[in-house]
């Protein structure tokens, strides 16, 4: 890709993420879309727009006088700023990654928000559940340069798949999103796997009939009996690649699941899915098996 | 000064305050499948939960407030802690991370309503 290439390609991103995108959305956009379509659920950007009803951060605060979403207990969000995946800046939470300097004062930051002590549920005008912003609407921004490291790289890809996933893979948005990141290169061979972790649950046959010799990008063959469980209790290979036991899903949902085998879970009594099937029978293997398919939206219910 | 005597002289508000920033942790190393730091996050979450279950009048109550918490790891981790205190709403944050995909977490969650109907969690 030239220089300049890329420098419209980095445009044609960083514009969408501004406080004032609207300003390069055609204000007649809505004849493009299907009658009845709410514009600004396609054109987040649109509901950024200025109004002078839009809440502000409060006198007295660091942030005071500057806009705010005013959605929920979240606090105030910094105009101008992407919203990252799902996370909120705390400050410094060193920490945590040493427990050994653990202070249980918290420093500077104001968390009353989220320390009422009232004990009541939340109702009434204050924050209710789910009166968050939610999950962000659009994705977050995409390093044109190449990330050095593989967990930079899928880092990228996870965020933009899972963002897709929320939004709808055939909605606007995503196709606009989609035209845009097609000129990042580094970014293409990711495409397949990106589009497949949206792929509508199927039923156990069409999983099953998709297992192939062949290699298809973007899915990878799974085994409803956990492969590593199986190893670890001696099963033979032609046990564990037995027919009824491989099912081909979208790549991104396989390393998930995979993933999610060896996290400490509640369901399991605080164990790992892994550690909690080792002792249990072929039915037991089978049923967590397939509900993971169905809770990561892969099978049909 | 050792940990559990940390956590025994915190007030409730740090508490909370804690549990937060560690799920937020916990959620960054799920979506990027770091399941050992993932793990060990759990087990530290387990202490200041069974904190706040010890106070006087149980202040896991204090962690309420957070079922509006834009994190989906910090709701849900706050739905399942208060699961015993508020069934019917910790249920519906359930539910809401569910219904919107915000995965991976929301595939717990899936799991964790599952669990609950077919009485295989209890919740204490």
């Amino acid at each position: 890709m030239s220089a300049r290439e890329d420098a419209y390609a980095r445009a044609q991103q960083t514009r969408s993420m501004r406080p004032d995108a609207h300003r390069w959305i055609r204000p007649d956009a809505a004849r493009f879309l299907k009658p009845g379509t709410d514009v600004e659920s396609v054109y987040p950007a649109l509901e950024r727009k200025y109004s002078p009803n839009q809440p502000r951060v409060p006198a007295g605060n660091p942030d005071g006088g500057q806009w705010t979403s005013g959605g929920g207990g979240s606090g105030a969000s910094v105009p101008g700023s992407t919203q990252p995946m799902g996370n909120i800046d705390f400050g410094d939470l060193s920490e945590i990654g040493s427990l050994g300097l653990f202070e249980i004062a918290p420093r500077e930051r104001d968390n009353s928000v989220y320390t009422q002590l009232a004990g009541d549920v939340p109702e009434g005008d204050g924050p209710g559940i789910g009166h968050n912003e939610g999950p962000p609407l659009e994705p977050s921004e995409i390093p044109q340069q190449r990330p050095e490291t593989s967990s930079g790289r899928m880092e990228t890809v996870w965020a933009i798949a899972r963002w897709v996933s929320r939004t709808g893979r055939y909605s606007p948005a995503v196709d606009i999103f989609f035209g845009a990141k097609d000129q990042i290169e580094w970014l293409k061979s990711y495409d397949p796997a990106m589009k497949s972790y949206s792929d509508p649950p199927r039923t156990l046959d069409e999983l099953q009939s998709r297992v192939s010799p062949i290699s298809e990008r973007g899915y990878e063959d799974h085994h409803v009996e956990e492969q590593t469980l199986l190893e670890r209790l001696g099963f033979t290979r032609r046990e564990i690649n037995a027919p009824n036991n491989k099912v081909r899903i979208p790549t991104l949902k396989h390393y998930e699941i995979s993933g999610w085998y060896g996290k400490l879970s509640e369901e399991f009594g605080g164990l790992t899915p892994r550690d909690y099937l080792r002792d249990k029978d072929a039915a037991e293997r089978r049923r967590v098996g397939l509900k993971a398919l169905i809770d990561m939206g892969v099978l049909k219910p | 000064m050792r940990r559990q005597t940390k956590l025994e002289m915190a007030r409730v508000e740090d508490l909370v305050a804690f549990f937060t920033s560690i799920a937020i942790k916990q959620n960054t190393a799920a979506e990027n499948l770091r399941n050992s730091e993932y793990n060990r996050l759990y087990r530290l979450m387990e202490e200041v939960e069974a904190q706040l279950k010890s106070r006087d009048g149980d202040q896991r109550r204090a962690l309420l407030p957070l079922y509006s918490h834009p994190n989906p790891t910090v709701r849900f981790k706050a739905a399942m802690a208060t699961l015993a205190l508020a069934p019917r709403e910790a249920r519906e944050v359930l539910q809401l991370i569910k219904d919107r995909k915000e995965f991976p977490i929301a595939m717990n969650a899936s799991q964790m309503l599952s669990a609950i109907d077919e009485g295989r969690y209890v919740p204490s």
